[in-house]
Protein backbone atom coordinates (compact mmCIF):
# COMPACT_ATOMS: atom_id res chain seq x y z
CA UNK A 1 0.00 0.00 0.00
CA UNK A 2 0.98 3.74 -0.22
CA UNK A 3 2.67 4.97 2.71
CA UNK A 4 4.18 8.29 4.01
CA UNK A 5 7.68 7.78 5.13
CA UNK A 6 9.26 9.59 7.64
CA UNK A 7 11.18 11.15 4.80
CA UNK A 8 7.32 12.01 2.91
CA UNK A 9 8.34 9.75 0.19
CA UNK A 10 5.77 7.76 -1.25
CA UNK A 11 6.41 4.01 -0.92
CA UNK A 12 4.54 1.05 -2.95
CA UNK A 13 4.41 -2.56 -1.97
CA UNK A 14 3.89 -4.52 -4.85
CA UNK A 15 1.01 -7.19 -3.70
CA UNK A 16 -1.50 -5.29 -2.26
CA UNK A 17 -1.24 -3.00 -4.88
CA UNK A 18 -1.91 -5.57 -7.65
CA UNK A 19 -4.65 -6.96 -5.06
CA UNK A 20 -6.12 -3.39 -5.49
CA UNK A 21 -5.48 -3.10 -8.78
CA UNK A 22 -7.25 -6.25 -9.56
CA UNK A 23 -10.38 -5.11 -7.83
CA UNK A 24 -10.91 -2.19 -9.27
CA UNK A 25 -10.93 -3.86 -12.42
CA UNK A 26 -12.94 -6.86 -11.49
CA UNK A 27 -15.71 -3.85 -10.26
CA UNK A 28 -15.57 -2.52 -13.95
CA UNK A 29 -15.46 -5.27 -15.78
CA UNK A 30 -18.46 -6.63 -13.33
CA UNK A 31 -20.29 -3.32 -14.26
CA UNK A 32 -19.54 -3.27 -18.39
CA UNK A 33 -21.06 -7.08 -18.20
CA UNK A 34 -23.92 -5.94 -16.55
CA UNK A 35 -24.42 -3.20 -19.08
CA UNK A 36 -24.28 -5.35 -22.31
CA UNK A 37 -26.65 -8.11 -20.80
CA UNK A 38 -29.29 -5.31 -20.14
CA UNK A 39 -28.74 -4.54 -23.86
CA UNK A 40 -29.38 -7.62 -25.05
CA UNK A 41 -32.25 -8.44 -22.76
CA UNK A 42 -33.94 -5.12 -24.65
CA UNK A 43 -32.76 -6.43 -27.84
CA UNK A 44 -34.22 -9.42 -27.73
CA UNK A 45 -37.85 -7.97 -26.65
CA UNK A 46 -37.70 -6.07 -29.77
CA UNK A 47 -37.14 -8.74 -31.61
CA UNK A 48 -40.14 -10.57 -30.48
CA UNK A 49 -41.74 -7.71 -32.44
CA UNK A 50 -42.55 -8.44 -36.11
CA UNK A 51 -40.90 -5.78 -37.85
CA UNK A 52 -42.30 -4.79 -41.26
CA UNK A 53 -40.59 -2.50 -43.23
CA UNK A 54 -43.01 0.50 -44.25
CA UNK A 55 -41.95 2.68 -47.07
CA UNK A 56 -44.15 5.46 -48.13
CA UNK A 57 -45.56 6.60 -51.41
CA UNK A 58 -45.83 10.63 -50.83
CA UNK A 59 -48.68 12.28 -52.14
CA UNK A 60 -48.82 15.96 -51.51
CA UNK A 61 -52.11 17.58 -51.57
CA UNK A 62 -52.66 21.18 -53.26
CA UNK A 63 -55.89 23.54 -54.04
CA UNK A 64 -54.77 23.08 -57.44
CA UNK A 65 -52.68 19.90 -57.90
CA UNK A 66 -51.53 16.63 -56.43
CA UNK A 67 -47.80 15.61 -56.69
CA UNK A 68 -46.74 12.07 -56.57
CA UNK A 69 -43.21 11.06 -54.96
CA UNK A 70 -42.75 7.31 -54.71
CA UNK A 71 -40.45 5.60 -52.64
CA UNK A 72 -36.81 5.28 -53.86
CA UNK A 73 -36.51 1.65 -53.12
CA UNK A 74 -35.31 -0.71 -54.82
CA UNK A 75 -37.35 -3.57 -54.04
CA UNK A 76 -34.36 -6.06 -54.24
CA UNK A 77 -35.23 -8.66 -51.62
CA UNK A 78 -39.30 -8.59 -53.69
CA UNK A 79 -37.02 -9.22 -56.68
CA UNK A 80 -35.35 -12.30 -55.70
CA UNK A 81 -38.44 -14.24 -54.81
CA UNK A 82 -39.95 -13.58 -58.59
CA UNK A 83 -39.68 -15.26 -62.00
CA UNK A 84 -38.11 -13.71 -64.59
CA UNK A 85 -41.47 -12.71 -65.87
CA UNK A 86 -42.64 -11.33 -62.92
CA UNK A 87 -39.55 -9.60 -62.40
CA UNK A 88 -39.82 -7.68 -65.61
CA UNK A 89 -42.94 -6.02 -64.19
CA UNK A 90 -40.98 -5.03 -61.06
CA UNK A 91 -38.97 -3.69 -63.05
CA UNK A 92 -40.91 -1.56 -65.27
CA UNK A 93 -42.05 -0.50 -61.67
CA UNK A 94 -39.02 0.94 -60.70
CA UNK A 95 -38.06 2.39 -63.56
CA UNK A 96 -41.54 4.29 -64.05
CA UNK A 97 -40.48 5.35 -60.70
CA UNK A 98 -37.07 6.27 -61.14
CA UNK A 99 -38.15 8.84 -64.03
CA UNK A 100 -41.08 10.16 -61.73
CA UNK A 101 -38.32 11.13 -59.10
CA UNK A 102 -35.63 12.10 -61.22
CA UNK A 103 -38.45 14.97 -62.30
CA UNK A 104 -38.90 15.89 -58.78
CA UNK A 105 -42.38 13.85 -58.45
CA UNK A 106 -45.39 13.73 -60.72
CA UNK A 107 -47.62 17.04 -60.95
CA UNK A 108 -51.53 16.47 -61.67
CA UNK A 109 -53.25 19.26 -61.99
CA UNK A 110 -56.78 19.35 -60.58
CA UNK A 111 -58.28 21.13 -63.30
CA UNK A 112 -60.91 20.40 -66.12
CA UNK A 113 -58.41 18.07 -68.04
CA UNK A 114 -57.51 16.01 -64.83
CA UNK A 115 -56.48 12.41 -65.49
CA UNK A 116 -57.25 10.08 -62.89
CA UNK A 117 -55.66 7.25 -64.63
CA UNK A 118 -51.86 8.28 -63.38
CA UNK A 119 -53.32 8.31 -60.21
CA UNK A 120 -54.90 5.08 -60.25
CA UNK A 121 -51.78 3.46 -62.09
CA UNK A 122 -49.79 4.75 -58.75
CA UNK A 123 -51.89 3.18 -56.69
CA UNK A 124 -52.02 0.08 -58.75
CA UNK A 125 -48.24 -0.53 -58.42
CA UNK A 126 -48.61 -0.10 -54.42
CA UNK A 127 -51.62 -2.65 -54.32
CA UNK A 128 -49.16 -4.93 -56.47
CA UNK A 129 -46.25 -4.87 -54.63
CA UNK A 130 -47.95 -4.67 -51.33
CA UNK A 131 -49.82 -8.19 -52.90
CA UNK A 132 -47.09 -9.44 -53.92
CA UNK A 133 -45.15 -9.29 -50.90
CA UNK A 134 -47.57 -10.36 -48.42
CA UNK A 135 -47.65 -13.86 -50.77
CA UNK A 136 -44.43 -14.33 -50.66
CA UNK A 137 -43.84 -13.49 -47.05
CA UNK A 138 -41.61 -10.84 -46.98
CA UNK A 139 -41.86 -7.85 -44.08
CA UNK A 140 -42.45 -4.74 -46.86
CA UNK A 141 -45.43 -2.49 -46.74
CA UNK A 142 -46.04 0.26 -48.91
CA UNK A 143 -48.35 2.74 -47.51
CA UNK A 144 -49.42 6.33 -48.69
CA UNK A 145 -48.29 10.02 -46.70
CA UNK A 146 -50.24 12.55 -47.50
CA UNK A 147 -48.63 15.75 -47.36
CA UNK A 148 -51.84 18.52 -46.85
CA UNK A 149 -50.67 22.09 -48.03
CA UNK A 150 -53.61 24.95 -47.38
CA UNK A 151 -56.28 24.76 -49.36
CA UNK A 152 -55.40 20.73 -49.83
CA UNK A 153 -58.08 19.35 -47.74
CA UNK A 154 -60.89 19.16 -50.85
CA UNK A 155 -58.18 16.77 -52.82
CA UNK A 156 -57.33 15.20 -49.94
CA UNK A 157 -61.23 13.74 -49.40
CA UNK A 158 -60.93 13.27 -53.11
CA UNK A 159 -58.67 10.90 -52.54
CA UNK A 160 -59.40 9.48 -49.42
CA UNK A 161 -62.28 8.35 -51.24
CA UNK A 162 -60.57 6.97 -54.01
CA UNK A 163 -59.00 4.55 -51.62
CA UNK A 164 -62.34 3.60 -50.77
CA UNK A 165 -62.72 1.57 -53.31
CA UNK A 166 -62.45 -2.06 -52.52
CA UNK A 167 -59.48 -3.04 -54.80
CA UNK A 168 -57.11 -0.04 -52.33
CA UNK A 169 -58.72 -0.53 -49.56
CA UNK A 170 -56.88 -2.56 -48.06
CA UNK A 171 -53.42 0.38 -48.63
CA UNK A 172 -52.99 1.76 -45.28
CA UNK A 173 -52.52 5.92 -45.69
CA UNK A 174 -51.69 8.56 -43.28
CA UNK A 175 -51.12 12.14 -43.33
CA UNK A 176 -49.60 15.14 -42.28
CA UNK A 177 -49.24 18.96 -42.51
CA UNK A 178 -46.51 20.00 -45.33
CA UNK A 179 -47.02 23.83 -45.06
CA UNK A 180 -44.19 24.33 -42.65
CA UNK A 181 -41.37 23.12 -39.96
CA UNK A 182 -43.85 21.78 -37.07
CA UNK A 183 -40.82 21.06 -34.96
CA UNK A 184 -40.11 24.68 -35.15
CA UNK A 185 -43.71 26.26 -34.19
CA UNK A 186 -43.93 23.92 -31.11
CA UNK A 187 -41.05 25.34 -29.65
CA UNK A 188 -42.86 28.52 -28.82
CA UNK A 189 -45.58 29.43 -26.13
CA UNK A 190 -46.43 25.96 -24.98
CA UNK A 191 -48.21 26.50 -21.95
CA UNK A 192 -46.99 23.90 -18.82
CA UNK B 1 10.47 -1.65 -11.27
CA UNK B 2 10.46 1.97 -11.01
CA UNK B 3 7.76 3.58 -9.29
CA UNK B 4 6.67 5.94 -10.98
CA UNK B 5 6.34 4.34 -14.38
CA UNK B 6 4.33 1.80 -12.62
CA UNK B 7 1.83 4.21 -11.64
CA UNK B 8 1.93 5.65 -14.77
CA UNK B 9 0.38 2.38 -16.07
CA UNK B 10 -1.78 1.49 -13.98
CA UNK B 11 -3.56 5.04 -14.22
CA UNK B 12 -3.66 4.75 -17.34
CA UNK B 13 -5.34 1.53 -17.17
CA UNK B 14 -7.75 2.27 -14.90
CA UNK B 15 -8.65 5.78 -17.12
CA UNK B 16 -9.22 4.02 -19.74
CA UNK B 17 -11.52 1.74 -18.31
CA UNK B 18 -13.70 4.30 -16.77
CA UNK B 19 -13.51 6.04 -20.05
CA UNK B 20 -15.10 2.81 -21.76
CA UNK B 21 -17.54 2.45 -18.66
CA UNK B 22 -18.84 5.91 -19.05
CA UNK B 23 -19.34 5.59 -22.76
CA UNK B 24 -21.43 2.75 -22.00
CA UNK B 25 -23.11 4.16 -19.79
CA UNK B 26 -24.00 7.25 -21.84
CA UNK B 27 -24.97 5.06 -24.78
CA UNK B 28 -27.45 3.31 -23.07
CA UNK B 29 -28.92 5.77 -21.62
CA UNK B 30 -29.65 7.94 -24.71
CA UNK B 31 -31.12 5.04 -27.26
CA UNK B 32 -32.06 5.61 -30.55
CA UNK B 33 -35.20 7.11 -30.97
CA UNK B 34 -37.23 7.15 -34.48
CA UNK B 35 -40.42 9.30 -35.41
CA UNK B 36 -43.20 7.52 -35.61
CA UNK B 37 -44.80 7.46 -38.60
CA UNK B 38 -47.98 9.03 -39.24
CA UNK B 39 -49.70 6.43 -40.28
CA UNK B 40 -53.72 5.64 -39.76
CA UNK B 41 -53.67 2.76 -37.29
CA UNK B 42 -56.84 0.70 -36.48
CA UNK B 43 -57.30 1.26 -32.37
CA UNK B 44 -59.11 0.22 -29.68
CA UNK B 45 -58.58 3.83 -28.43
CA UNK B 46 -62.09 5.89 -28.34
CA UNK B 47 -61.78 9.23 -29.28
CA UNK B 48 -62.26 12.88 -27.50
CA UNK B 49 -63.04 14.94 -30.66
CA UNK B 50 -61.75 19.31 -30.84
CA UNK B 51 -62.59 21.38 -33.68
CA UNK B 52 -59.55 23.77 -34.43
CA UNK B 53 -60.62 27.26 -35.96
CA UNK B 54 -58.00 29.36 -36.60
CA UNK B 55 -56.36 30.08 -33.35
CA UNK B 56 -59.34 28.34 -31.48
CA UNK B 57 -60.27 25.08 -30.06
CA UNK B 58 -63.35 23.35 -28.22
CA UNK B 59 -64.32 20.22 -27.56
CA UNK B 60 -66.86 18.30 -28.82
CA UNK B 61 -69.55 16.61 -26.58
CA UNK B 62 -70.90 13.48 -28.80
CA UNK B 63 -73.33 12.53 -26.28
CA UNK B 64 -74.55 16.19 -26.51
CA UNK B 65 -74.10 16.97 -30.22
CA UNK B 66 -76.84 13.62 -30.79
CA UNK B 67 -78.74 13.83 -27.98
CA UNK B 68 -79.54 17.90 -28.42
CA UNK B 69 -78.14 17.69 -31.94
CA UNK B 70 -80.80 18.81 -34.19
CA UNK B 71 -81.90 21.08 -30.81
CA UNK B 72 -78.57 22.94 -30.54
CA UNK B 73 -78.87 23.75 -34.14
CA UNK B 74 -82.05 26.53 -33.41
CA UNK B 75 -80.17 27.96 -30.67
CA UNK B 76 -78.50 31.05 -31.29
CA UNK B 77 -75.45 30.73 -28.59
CA UNK B 78 -74.76 27.07 -30.65
CA UNK B 79 -70.64 26.45 -30.94
CA UNK B 80 -71.84 24.61 -34.18
CA UNK B 81 -74.43 24.25 -36.81
CA UNK B 82 -75.45 20.96 -36.71
CA UNK B 83 -77.01 19.16 -39.67
CA UNK B 84 -78.52 15.48 -38.88
CA UNK B 85 -78.86 13.39 -42.42
CA UNK B 86 -78.47 9.59 -42.48
CA UNK B 87 -76.05 7.77 -44.95
CA UNK B 88 -76.03 4.43 -46.94
CA UNK B 89 -78.93 2.92 -48.32
CA UNK B 90 -78.43 -0.66 -46.59
CA UNK B 91 -76.86 0.58 -43.41
CA UNK B 92 -78.40 3.44 -42.39
CA UNK B 93 -77.17 5.31 -39.82
CA UNK B 94 -77.34 9.03 -38.85
CA UNK B 95 -74.33 11.57 -39.55
CA UNK B 96 -74.39 14.72 -37.78
CA UNK B 97 -71.94 17.61 -39.75
CA UNK B 98 -70.80 20.22 -37.99
CA UNK B 99 -70.04 23.87 -39.10
CA UNK B 100 -68.33 26.47 -36.37
CA UNK B 101 -70.48 29.27 -35.26
CA UNK B 102 -69.09 32.41 -33.70
CA UNK B 103 -65.66 31.18 -33.00
CA UNK B 104 -64.12 34.20 -31.69
CA UNK B 105 -65.92 33.16 -28.48
CA UNK B 106 -64.09 29.75 -28.25
CA UNK B 107 -61.28 29.24 -25.90
CA UNK B 108 -57.64 29.41 -27.24
CA UNK B 109 -54.94 26.61 -26.79
CA UNK B 110 -53.09 28.22 -23.64
CA UNK B 111 -56.47 26.89 -21.93
CA UNK B 112 -55.76 23.51 -22.33
CA UNK B 113 -53.41 23.72 -19.17
CA UNK B 114 -56.14 25.80 -17.28
CA UNK B 115 -58.16 22.66 -15.65
CA UNK B 116 -60.75 25.12 -14.49
CA UNK B 117 -61.93 25.73 -17.82
CA UNK B 118 -64.25 23.19 -19.81
CA UNK B 119 -61.35 22.52 -22.21
CA UNK B 120 -58.76 22.08 -19.86
CA UNK B 121 -60.93 19.53 -18.14
CA UNK B 122 -61.61 17.65 -21.29
CA UNK B 123 -57.75 17.37 -22.11
CA UNK B 124 -57.11 16.58 -18.26
CA UNK B 125 -60.09 13.81 -18.79
CA UNK B 126 -58.29 11.92 -21.39
CA UNK B 127 -56.70 8.37 -20.21
CA UNK B 128 -54.09 7.73 -22.55
CA UNK B 129 -55.19 3.71 -22.12
CA UNK B 130 -58.56 4.44 -23.25
CA UNK B 131 -58.63 7.47 -25.12
CA UNK B 132 -57.54 9.79 -27.66
CA UNK B 133 -57.80 13.18 -29.30
CA UNK B 134 -58.90 13.31 -32.66
CA UNK B 135 -58.77 16.84 -34.18
CA UNK B 136 -61.10 18.41 -36.66
CA UNK B 137 -59.10 21.24 -38.39
CA UNK B 138 -60.80 23.65 -40.36
CA UNK B 139 -58.58 24.58 -43.92
CA UNK B 140 -59.30 28.25 -45.00
CA UNK B 141 -56.51 28.20 -47.40
CA UNK B 142 -54.66 30.47 -44.89
CA UNK B 143 -52.87 27.90 -42.95
CA UNK B 144 -53.72 29.19 -39.81
CA UNK B 145 -55.58 26.37 -38.41
CA UNK B 146 -52.84 24.04 -39.35
CA UNK B 147 -50.42 25.89 -37.56
CA UNK B 148 -52.21 26.22 -34.15
CA UNK B 149 -53.09 22.24 -34.42
CA UNK B 150 -49.91 21.88 -35.13
CA UNK B 151 -49.08 23.19 -31.59
CA UNK B 152 -52.00 21.35 -30.40
CA UNK B 153 -50.63 18.22 -31.46
CA UNK B 154 -47.57 18.61 -29.83
CA UNK B 155 -48.98 19.56 -26.16
CA UNK B 156 -51.09 16.18 -26.52
CA UNK B 157 -48.20 14.06 -27.50
CA UNK B 158 -45.88 15.45 -24.99
CA UNK B 159 -48.55 14.21 -22.34
CA UNK B 160 -48.51 10.33 -24.06
CA UNK B 161 -51.48 10.98 -25.51
CA UNK B 162 -52.07 9.51 -29.38
CA UNK B 163 -53.38 11.87 -31.80
CA UNK B 164 -55.87 11.79 -35.09
CA UNK B 165 -57.05 14.42 -37.08
CA UNK B 166 -58.91 15.18 -40.26
CA UNK B 167 -58.61 18.44 -42.43
CA UNK B 168 -62.63 19.81 -42.81
CA UNK B 169 -63.85 22.63 -45.49
CA UNK B 170 -66.98 23.73 -45.85
CA UNK B 171 -67.32 20.84 -48.73
CA UNK B 172 -65.94 17.81 -46.38
CA UNK B 173 -67.27 19.37 -43.06
CA UNK B 174 -66.57 17.68 -40.01
CA UNK B 175 -69.09 14.69 -39.14
CA UNK B 176 -70.04 12.16 -35.94
CA UNK B 177 -71.35 8.85 -37.01
CA UNK B 178 -74.23 7.20 -34.57
CA UNK B 179 -72.46 3.71 -35.58
CA UNK B 180 -68.82 3.17 -35.40
CA UNK B 181 -68.13 0.02 -37.38
CA UNK B 182 -68.89 1.87 -40.43
CA UNK B 183 -66.01 2.64 -42.30
CA UNK B 184 -66.23 6.19 -43.22
CA UNK B 185 -67.02 6.39 -39.13
CA UNK B 186 -63.95 5.20 -37.89
CA UNK B 187 -61.48 7.59 -36.29
CA UNK B 188 -57.91 6.43 -36.29
CA UNK B 189 -54.84 8.22 -33.92
CA UNK B 190 -52.19 8.59 -36.20
CA UNK B 191 -49.61 9.65 -33.82
CA UNK B 192 -48.80 7.97 -30.54
CA UNK B 193 -47.49 9.82 -27.56
CA UNK B 194 -43.94 9.56 -26.69
CA UNK B 195 -44.70 8.74 -23.08
CA UNK B 196 -46.65 5.42 -21.78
Amino acid sequence: MLAVGSSRKLTLELFPFISLFLCVIGVLAFLQNLLVMGDIGASEEDADQPQIFQTSYQIDTYPDRLVLLPPDSPLTQLRETLTLDEQAGIDSIIAGRGFIREAQGLELDLGPNFNEDYLRIALNEIATINRVSKERGLAYEEYILFQIHSGGSDAYHYLVNLLDLPQYSHIRSGLDIADFDAAEETQAEVPQ
Amino acid sequence: MSLDSLTDLVSNAVGVLILLLLMTALQSSNPHYEPPLPIEHQSGLLPQFYYVHRDRIQTIDVNAAFTNGLLAASESDAEFRVNADFMGRQDEFLTLTLQPVDTEHWPKFEELANIDSVLGKSAAGIDNSTRFAFFFVKDEGNGDSFKEFSKIRQWFLDRGTAVGWLPVTDDNPAYLCSWGNVAACRYSPSYYGQQS
